[in-house]
């Protein structure tokens, strides 16, 4: 395949793992109104279950790549959906109606105190994640994956009644509550939803660039807030396409920058993300209306 | 416990106690800043090209009193320079940040924080990720004159923080000082009242990174290495959390960042024999996790005591 096209897999499967994790941050948008900032160390937490998942099963199940996989997926995503659900029981759930900032700040104290408690646990050095001989290339892997997990999110959304009800949470939960509907139910979902999307994020990202250390989230996690945010929160397709174009930037800013400037390359991508919440900050796919699941 | 010990605390101090009193300052006119690091981390880098101009073989000779003043000159002029520069920044940031409210402020300005130390790390003018060495320019820090270094530190520190204390009761007496109580409470109303609320903001958040540059070069230097890890949002936490300790008040956060810093150093300091010994190395072992769950615990507390004092109406809410 040519150079272009290499990046342009690099980028689509590196902006499918951004849009994957700022799906959980624009859900959780949508129905709370709230930038859950402790979501990028949801995603570092599914990483390390994908890391230790593999490293239990791949001796268990040899000649089971493809099955072991799928099985560390799935403990990933849902140990990151119950990471996410158990913070939002234990600490957001007492903030609601307190001030965006306070929660903001709340939520940042939750990510650096999981970011470091994981540095005390499992140390801060950078471990290689298990090789798993898939029948198709990791890269390729991670965009069917996104694929699937969007097209399964969009069916859950659009399609569902739960869905139906969770973007009526996103859109007026007095009403909602005044219909017999327990919204706090419906943010537990989201917060599921979410985190379970980050486990799937994790685990790719650890089959595609083969590292995981604690504090991996931090810089995924801003950008995949950022995309949040552009995409217009709580617009889930807006997340969807601001996440994939952001990594087909990058990758091609990786594969195309001279090499003196390749060191500023996450300057330029936050720049470029400042650049468009400046010129949108109701997001490119907003309509400046509420947004809404 | 020596002079020359407490006295470089208070140095660390006085450079932390600067950066909260501004912070706050910005905090108070309903703009949540969480970049203040960043700007902080703008001013050492604008005194490390400062100080390149002023001292290009990076060695200033101390031999005579002149040289001393002189130096002590340059050390003020470096100061004066970062904090306008990096109020220029905070200015042009403010106004291209207009229309970003509250959380999504927030976001903004720790982006560009980290845009900062990213630009930093690579820039090998400034030093690159290795960090700069800034020349001793009024005392040198060795040997007898150690302590004159930290006393040095500590009196300039005290004195830009008095300086800035007393500007800002002075600005809270006059009607500037309404105006930032009125916009907080209500910008609408204030608006509605005549108050210019963005005017006030911009001008405001140009002030209080000003300081922030100056405490920046004060820091550069003070330690006279400074790497690009040090403007991180971990090392700008403590101040936000102080800010947000001191509820907003002038005093109280002041009060809150003595209090904390001075309290973090007493758990650090091997006092109560072998459990002081044990409990000083997971205090700066701990440091994070510790500052993570303060941080957690001043935005859960207030919150569940309301639940406490009125469960119904929060139920119902």
């Amino acid at each position: 395949m040519s150079y272009l096209g290499d990046q342009l897999i690099n980028g689509l499967s590196l902006g499918g793992i951004y849009a994957l994790i700022g799906l959980g941050f624009a859900m959780v948008y949508g129905v709370l109104r709230f930038l859950n900032f402790a979501h990028s160390e949801v995603f570092m937490v599914g990483t390390f279950v994908a890391y230790f998942s593999l490293l239990g099963l791949l001796p268990l199940l040899p000649g089971w790549p493809l099955l072991v996989t799928v099985a560390a997926l799935g403990l990933a995503g849902l140990g990151a959906a119950l990471l996410a659900v158990l913070i939002e029981r234990l600490a957001y759930r007492a903030l609601r109606g307190q001030p965006k900032v306070t929660a903001l700040l709340t939520a940042i104290g939750i990510s650096i105190l999981l970011q470091n408690l994981s540095i005390h646990w499992l140390s801060a050095h950078t471990r290689g994640f298990p090789r798993v001989d898939l029948p198709v290339p990791p890269r390729l892997f991670a965009v069917l994956v996104l694929l699937f997990s969007y097209a399964v999110l969009d069916w859950l959304i659009y399609r569902t009644d739960a869905g139906t009800r969770m973007r009526a949470v996103a859109e007026d939960p007095e009403t909602v509550e005044l219909m017999g509907l327990n919204p706090a139910r419906y943010v537990v979902v989201a917060f599921f939803v979410g985190g379970l999307f980050a486990g799937v994020a994790g685990i790719t990202w650890g089959l595609v660039y083969g590292t995981v250390h604690p504090q991996m989230g931090f810089y995924p996690g801003l950008k995949a807030f950022i995309i949040a945010v552009v995409g217009g929160v709580g617009h889930l397709k807006g997340t969807f396409l601001v996440g994939i174009a952001l990594g087909v930037i990058e990758a091609l800013f990786a594969g195309y920058l001279p090499a003196e400037l390749s060191g500023y390359r996450e300057s330029l991508v936050f720049t470029l993300l400042l650049g468009v919440l400046i010129w949108k900050p109701a997001g490119v796919f907003g309509s400046g209306e509420p947004p809404k699941v | 416990m020596t002079v020359e010990f407490f006295l470089y605390h208070a140095a660390f101090a006085g450079i932390a106690v600067l950066l909260t009193q501004s912070l706050n300052l910005v905090w108070r006119v309903n703009r949540f800043s969480l970049g203040h690091h960043g700007y902080f981390g703008i001013g050492a880098y604008a005194g490390v090209v400062f100080t390149r101009f002023s001292v290009p073989d990076g060695k200033w000779a101390l031999d005579t009193w002149i040289d001393r003043l002189s130096g002590a000159g340059l050390l003020l002029g470096c100061i004066g320079s970062a904090a306008v520069v990096t109020g220029f920044v905070g200015y042009v940031t403010i106004r291209l940040f207009v229309r970003l409210r509250e959380d999504h402020f927030a976001v903004a300005t720790l982006v560009f924080a980290e845009i900062v130390q990213n630009v930093a790390a690579n820039c090998t003018y400034v030093g690159g990720a290795l960090g700069f060495e800034a020349p001793y320019l009024a005392v040198r820090n060795a040997g007898a004159e150690r302590l004159w270094y930290v006393g040095f530190y500590a009196s300039l520190g005290v004195a830009l923080n008095l300086l800035l204390y007393l500007g800002i009761r002075r600005l809270d007496q006059s009607t500037y000082g309404l105006y930032i109580t009125a916009s907080r409470d209500d910008e609408l109303a204030a608006e509605l009242c005549g108050v210019d609320v963005w005017t006030l903001q911009r001008t405001v958040f140009l002030l209080a990174t000003a300081v922030a540059g100056a405490a920046g070069a004060l820091f550069l230097h003070f330690t006279s290495l400074i790497v690009p890890g040090d403007f991180s949002l971990i090392n700008g936490l403590p101040i936000i959390l102080y800010v947000v300790l001191g509820n907003l008040g002038p005093a109280r956060c002041v009060a809150a960042a003595l209090g904390l810093y001075t309290a973090y150093e007493i758990m650090k300091l091997q006092f109560f024999g072998l459990l002081g010994l044990e409990l000083g190395r997971a205090a700066a072992e701990w440091k994070e996790v510790l500052l993570a769950s303060v941080l957690i615990a001043a935005g859960l507390l207030p919150a569940l005591l309301q639940k406490l004092r009125c469960p119904r109406r929060e139920a119902s809410s």
